[in-house]
């Protein structure tokens, strides 16, 4: 990745409501990248995959980081993250989940698919926003991507 | 002269005296010689006095005395069949008090009694013995049984009768001679009923009876057995045939017995050996059965062996653990609560949780103990024996108490009881215990009151010389008194010619030994030189003996010829004596004319008065007729007074009779030439009247000799011996038997007639007799000539002189040896009897006529609870159950009647306390004579644990067989099958109902079959498995699947035998799948708890953010993210809302609602259609009904809402399907009976990836399309609660979709 390309962020968000707050967050706290803003399992999966509609690695790029919500229509967060594992370069693909589920269990399972990072969405708007702001300096600012990607 | 007279008188009297003293020590001497049985018959001379008859009498009476106490009757008659006399045994036999009593003549002896033969056939008269010895037959040991008419009393009576002959051939006398023989026949009755006994005993078919030899090899180890004797039992017990193995070694017949484990040889050796007893509980692996033995020696070197054959209760018992395990297995795979409780509540049986309520465990809960029945007993005497039978694990044999089960009216008496450990049913050790009755053994029969017997005696010490010697004169011996008297010793006899020291003058010694040869009766004088070489004048006597030995008598008269040479030469004065003496006096001159008598003569010679001048020979012609002893006319010169008078001939003590006018009398003539001055003057006679002497005498003669021929006839020995123990004399038969001589019995000859191991006791026996005067008896062996040894009872009386004085002992010798040994039989045959008895394991009992018990075993008192005192007042009847009392009756009738001869069967009998109790009986009849007074011996065996066992198998089979057949798991019993030994697979044996629900095999088709045809398998389902418990009997359970059968099961395995396996099915599908469901309910659950946190929070989060954005738009008076802001508020508001109100619906569905109805289906349908009018118009979807109209059932609403949302999730997925087409339908079965329901559209289809999530609590596969993803969720809990099922069928994105269902109850509605 060359120095000041723009951080490719995948996120997959079936409320568009979550996903309007969301993209409004890093809107409103500069993180200067491109988000590609899928609802589905399916549709990510077909993305990251580059299947159907996403075949092309031009308007479909490779992400640095993918940003997923759990509960997904379709096929679920958790199965995704399954089937990425299948693949030696996408399992390498930092993956941070962003969900309302406490979940132990789906805590476990996710890690236990290697994801990077487990956050849950507050209800208090300040800390959301807040909690979007430290993401956004963490991943986008301070994190080292894998330059072989 | 005066002076001269007077001397002269004294010089008379004392020569009186000299005379009356000498008188009186010859009649001694003769007396002697009278007992000597050679008796003075012969010479009479010196009894001249009135005492010397007395003494006569007194002898007499004393051979009466004997005979009369004789213990073997004896009798004479006459040859006209009258008796003269019988002994006091005789009358005693044929039950005569007195001699008055008894009848004269045979004849009239049947008014008394009659004879039988002894096999009880009434014998004739002509047959009786007395008529048999009349007839002239030699009677010998001839048996009859006397029957007196009177009291019905009897005697076996063993006759013998010798007719006696006088020398013309004529008949004179019968000689008889009786023994009573009665108790030998009560023996041998007693013998024969006791080997009857034992005959049944030995014949029964229940137990088993073998005798054994012992076979010990030089150290005396016994190394093996023979098989002497086998009962029927025997055979019927082992099935080995009697002949095979009768005489046989055990180690040729049972080649096995070295190896099997416990010793046979040892142990049996041992008892054979040392004695005791053993009792045994054996597996015989090679005849595969079990025995309860027991072992006891009768005899040293042999044993024997009784068993009865307890295989079939082991079997039962076997049985009955086997049963126990699997029903153990259905209790110990019980998942609780299973218990058996009798009617009592008493706890048979019980798993694991219910005795748990009550702090018991489930062996503490079942049974009872002495401890309740008993408690004393319990504590005080079995508990310490049990402890140390169980410390010890070893039998304590014999062990001696006081009666431990006597009630206080008993009187308690010794037990030897014998404690063992047992092994019980369940392998716990128990104790055992056997006891015998020792009441000491009865001894031999009681002492028999024996007659006495009397004899005077003569032999010892009498003042007489006697000597014995040969034919050859030869071998002297002499008695004391020659060596005396005479000085010789019989050393001096046995050295040289002992005559010629005695008789010097050749020619007197050849007179003399003629003497000795001729046996001439009567008194001879000789003169002996003495040792010291005096002269000695002696009268001798001598006597053969039967076996040729001679015996010479002798008197020293020295003193009586000194006196006579004195009286002879002071003849001339004779005549003033002569007067004086009682004798008749006569003096003649030597013309033999009477010169002088003296009164006593004259009254002697009687009218008419003899006158002085007449001749002898004038006088006895005229007056009288003289006759000899031996009744030979005498002639008037051969009278001694004319012999002595004319001839000068001296007669001494000649016996003559003389016949004259008035009278008959003998007397003693003793006539002597008068000398005077030398010469011959005449004659002296003297005449002693012995009339009455000579018929005492006679008397006594007769007495004698019958008493002589008794003594040598009688069945029996006599003998007499000195106070010192010597014998003196025995009779005939005593030499008949032993053929030993008097003499050689007096050197020594005990050596060889008594039995060595006897000679010392016999002695000492009888010396302590005689020393303290008691009468003696002793039984012991003798030896005949022919060397054989047989049995005498040898009794001794003294006999006293009339001073009671002891002379002699007089013995009889019995011949017992048969009466030994039957009576030996008997006791070896009762002793027999005894062990089996007393140490049977089954009671035996002996019942008489009337039915009632008169001989128990102690065994059967333990059975029935009752003492023996108790069991011998009671009848079989008394004890039979009232059920059985026909039965018994009938049978016991049958087998007098002696239908057969052992009769088996079972019946129950009445305990003491009433209780029943099951036996088997076993009777066989003792036959005697009398048929109607039969007894009948019982051997009665308690079978009742046998038939507890029975009943309890039956219960247990019945409690198996119920649990078998109703049980809900399914049950199959195999058998391995072995191929040359290898398991290689199993059959199924048993099967219950339940085996065919779960295996779908039939009962028929099972049963027999091998596992690998039945299942159609290669290699047997589970072999290892099941082989594994079949062999080690340690159950097993695990779980299957079954694919074909889509079930799963837990099987149960457990052996119930090796070599045999059940296996118990356990359906646990519908359990798997309660589980299944359980485990989606959870995960439903937690997948809505999980959403609930995500999709309820997430409209919040929504709402909230987009409420402060609204803030910040409204700050920046941006409106139109004001109106989007609302917007996104709203929807998440509504959404949420939406949300609330399906899940509360979800939650509702199953829980309270109204009840259910029966509606048609089209009703519901048409109402759901008209709730989705809206939709349905919008989508312009068509809705048809198809399929056969169908009545549903249950709550209408549900049902409504179901359709509602089928129809409302086909119309919403119907994507861009031109001709949208809902079809509500029914499918009918009528096969199977069974009615789906359908809804089913042509819309966008379901991706067949997609399709598990379907019913899933809030998913949905498209997040653009309505709905919360509780839909489906909804209709499948609405389908569950209605009893049904859903499924969808589509074929995937644009094909449409299916959802098909069933509810509970629909059903066609007929037209």
């Amino acid at each position: 990745m060359e120095r000041g390309e723009p951080v490719t962020i995948l996120f997959i968000e079936d409320d568009p409501a979550h996903a309007e707050i969301t993209m409004r967050n890093f809107k409103k706290n500069r993180i200067g990248n491109q988000m590609i803003h899928l609802s589905d399992g399916q549709q990510a999966l077909d993305y990251l995959f580059r299947q159907g509609e996403y075949a092309n690695p031009e308007t479909s790029p490779t992400p640095h980081l993918i940003l997923m919500d759990l509960r997904l229509p379709k096929v679920d967060g958790l199965e995704v993250l399954e089937k990425l594992q299948s693949s030696p370069t996408l399992r390498c693909i930092p993956t941070v989940i962003l969900t309302t589920s406490e979940a132990e269990a789906d805590i476990t399972k996710a890690y236990n698919f290697n994801v990077n990072s487990y956050l849950v969405k507050p209800l208090d708007v300040d800390k959301f926003s807040k909690m979007l702001e430290t993401f956004g300096f963490y991943w986008i600012v301070w994190n080292k991507f894998n330059p072989c990607k | 002269m005066d002076v001269l007279e007077a001397v002269y008188r004294q010089q008379i009297d004392e020569l009186k005296d000299e005379v009356q003293k000498l008188r009186k020590e010859v009649k001694s001497l003769s007396i002697e010689c009278i007992n000597w049985q050679q008796i003075a018959s012969s010479d009479p001379g010196n009894l001249t006095s009135e005492q010397s008859l007395t003494d006569l009498h007194s002898e007499n009476v004393k051979l009466q005395n004997i005979i009369d106490n004789m213990n073997v009757g004896v009798g004479i008659a006459d040859n006209q069949g009258n008796t003269l006399s019988l002994n006091k045994a005789a009358l005693d036999l044929h039950g005569f008090k007195s001699e008055e009593e008894m009848f004269s003549r045979f004849s009239k002896y049947t008014e008394e009694f009659e004879l039988q033969y002894p096999d009880g056939k009434i014998m004739p008269l002509e047959e009786w013995p007395s008529s048999r010895a009349l007839r002239g037959e030699y009677v010998k040991d001839y048996e009859v049984k006397l029957i007196r008419h009177k009291t019905g009393g009897y005697r076996f009576i063993n006759y013998s009768a010798v007719p006696i002959y006088d020398a013309t051939g004529n008949l004179i006398l019968l000689l008889f001679n009786m023994t009573d023989t009665t108790k030998v026949h009560k023996i041998n009755e007693a013998l024969r009923e006791s080997e009857q006994r034992y005959w049944h005993l030995f014949n029964n078919k229940t137990i088993g009876i073998a005798h054994y030899e012992v076979i010990t090899n030089e150290e005396g180890t016994p190394v093996d057995y023979t098989i002497l004797r086998v009962n029927d039992a025997y055979t019927e017990i082992t099935g080995i045939n009697k002949e095979n193995i009768e005489g046989k070694r055990a180690a040729e017949i049972f080649p096995w017995l070295k190896s099997i484990s416990y010793d046979y040889i040892k142990n049996y050796g041992k008892i054979a050996l040392e004695g005791g007893e053993l009792t045994l509980e054996q597996y015989v692996r090679p005849l595969d059965q079990w025995f309860s033995i027991y072992v006891y020696s009768p005899k040293k070197g042999e044993f024997t062996t009784i068993f009865t054959d307890i295989t079939e209760r082991k079997r039962i018992e076997e049985e009955l653990k086997a049963n126990e395990a699997i029903m153990e297995s259905f209790f110990e795979a019980s998942p609780g609560l299973l218990t058996l409780f009798d009617q009592n509540l008493r706890f048979i049986r019980a798993d694991k949780l219910i005795p748990s309520y009550f702090n018991l465990n489930r062996k503490s809960i079942l049974g009872r103990s002495v401890w309740e029945l008993n408690r004393p007993l319990a504590e005080k005497f079995l508990a310490p024996v049990l402890k140390k039978i169980l410390e010890k694990k070893e039998p304590i044999l014999n062990m001696s108490v006081e009666e431990p089960f006597s009630t206080p009216n008993e009187t308690p008496g010794y037990w030897s009881i014998s404690f063992f450990p047992v092994t019980l049913p369940g392998g716990e050790t128990g104790l055992g215990c056997i006891g015998a009755n020792v009441t000491a053994l009865k001894k031999a029969e009681a002492n028999l009151a024996y007659e006495r017997e009397l004899f005077e005696g003569i032999f010892n010490n009498i003042p007489v010389m006697i000597t014995i010697y040969d034919p050859n004169i030869q071998n002297f011996r002499f008695n004391k008194e020659i060596k005396n008297v005479l000085g010789w010793t019989e050393e001096d006899a046995a050295h040289g010619d002992f005559m010629e020291k005695v008789y010097p003058d050749p020619e007197y010694r050849k007179k003399v030994i003629e003497y000795m040869k001729s046996l001439e009766r009567g008194w001879k004088e000789y003169t002996l030189k003495s040792k010291d070489g005096k002269d000695i004048d002696s009268s001798w006597a001598n006597i053969m003996l039967t076996s040729g030995t001679q015996i010479g008598i002798g008197i020293d008269i020295r003193e009586r010829k000194k006196a006579e040479e004195e009286l002879r030469a002071r003849a001339t004065e004779i005549e003033a004596i002569i007067s004086c003496i009682p004798d008749g006096i006569l003096v003649y001159d030597n013309n033999g004319a009477i010169i002088k008598s003296n009164a006593a003569a004259d009254s002697f010679l009687g009218y008419p008065k003899s006158e002085e001048g007449e001749r002898i020979s004038e006088r006895v012609n005229k007056h009288y007729k003289i006759w000899t002893e031996d009744e030979r006319l005498l002639k008037a010169e051969e009278m001694p007074a004319h012999k002595a008078a004319v001839l000068g001939i001296t007669s001494t003590n000649q016996i003559l009779r003389l016949d004259g006018h008035e009278q008959s009398r003998w007397f003693i003539f003793n006539a002597a030439p008068l000398i005077i001055e030398g010469k011959h003057a005449g004659a002296v006679l003297s005449m002693l009247d012995i009339s009455q002497r000579k018929q005492t005498e006679q008397l006594l003669k007769e007495s004698e000799e019958r008493f002589r021929l008794l003594a040598d006839n009688i069945s029996q020995m006599a003998w007499i011996s000195n106070t010192e123990g010597n014998l003196l004399w025995f009779n005939k038969r005593w030499f008949d038997y032993t053929g030993v001589s008097l003499e050689e019995m007096q050197d020594g000859g005990r050596n060889k007639v008594y039995h060595p191991d006897y000679i010392q006791p016999v002695l000492e026996s009888f010396q302590k007799s005689l020393r303290e005067v008691s009468p003696w008896e002793y039984i012991f062996p003798m030896q005949s000539k022919e060397g054989e040894y047989r049995w005498f009872l040898s009794r001794a009386l003294p006999i006293r002189d009339e001073n009671e004085n002891i002379t002699l002992w007089f013995g009889t010798n019995t011949d017992v040896t048969e009466q030994r040994k039957a009576e030996e039989a008997l006791r070896e045959s009762e002793q027999r009897l005894q062990a089996i008895f007393n140490n049977a394991a089954i009671g035996i009992v002996e019942v008489d006529y009337e039915d009632r018990f008169v001989y128990v075993n102690e065994r059967i008192c333990q059975i029935l609870g009752y003492s023996r005192e108790e069991l011998l007042n009671k009848t079989v009847h008394d004890l039979t159950a009232p059920e059985d009392q026909l039965y018994t009756e009938m049978m016991n009738k049958r087998l007098h009647q002696g239908e057969f001869d052992i009769l088996n069967y079972e019946k129950r009998y009445i305990k003491k306390d009433c209780t029943h109790i099951w036996v088997h009986v076993s009777v066989s009849a003792i036959r005697n004579k009398d048929r109607a007074k039969t007894h009948s011996i019982g051997t009665i065996e308690d079978i009742s644990d046998r038939k507890q066992i029975e009943q309890k198998l039956k219960d247990s089979e019945e409690k198996f067989r119920s649990l078998f057949e109703n049980v809900t798991e399914g049950i199959a019993l195999h058998d391995i099958i072995y191929k040359d030994k290898e398991p290689v697979n199993y059959r199924i044996t048993h099967v219950n109902p339940a085996y065919k629900c779960y295996c779908g095999i039939d009962e028929k088709m099972a049963v027999g079959s091998l596992a690998t045809d039945l299942y159609n398998t290669q290699e047997p389902p589970y072999f290892e498995k099941y082989l594994q418990v079949a062999e080690t009997r340690q159950p097993m359970r695990f779980e299957t699947f079954f694919p074909t059968m889509n079930k799963h099961f837990i099987i149960n395995v457990v052996s119930p035998k090796k070599g045999q396996f059940a296996t118990v099915f356990e359906d646990i599908t519908e359990q798997k799948r309660i589980e299944k469901e359980i485990k989606q309910k959870n995960e439903e659950l937690t997948r809505f708890i999980y959403t609930v946190s995500h999709d309820l929070k997430s409209p919040l989060v929504t709402i909230k953010s987009f409420a402060s954005y609204l803030k910040s738009d409204i700050e920046d008076n941006d409106t139109e993210t004001v109106n989007r802001d609302i917007g996104y508020i709203k929807n998440a508001a509504d959404k949420m809302g939406k949300l609330l109100d399906e899940l509360l619906e979800l939650s509702r569905i199953g829980r309270k609602e109204e009840a259910k109805v029966e509606v048609p289906l089209e009703n519901i349908a048409n109402i759901a259609i008209d709730l989705l009018a809206g939709r349905i118009k919008e989508g312009n979807i068509t809705i048809e009904f198809v399929g056969p109209k169908v009545m549903l059932y249950g709550h209408s609403q549900r049902l409504i809402q179901l359709y509602q949302n089928l129809i409302d999730n086909a119309a919403k997925f119907m994507g861009n399907q031109p001709n949208p087409k809902i079809q509500i339908g029914t499918l009918y079965e009528p096969d199977k009976n069974s009615i789906t329901l359908f809804v089913s559209d042509n819309g966008m289809g379901i991706d067949p990836r997609y399709h598990h999530k379907i019913f899933g609590l809030f998913e949905k596969l498209d997040n653009n399309s309505e709905g919360t993803g509780i839909g489906l969720a909804l209709i499948k809990r609405i389908v569950e609660v209605h009893g049904g099922a859903i499924w969808f069928k589509s074929e995937g994105s644009g094909e449409g979709t299916t959802f098909y269902f069933t509810l509970e109850k629909t059903h066609i509605i007929k037209k």
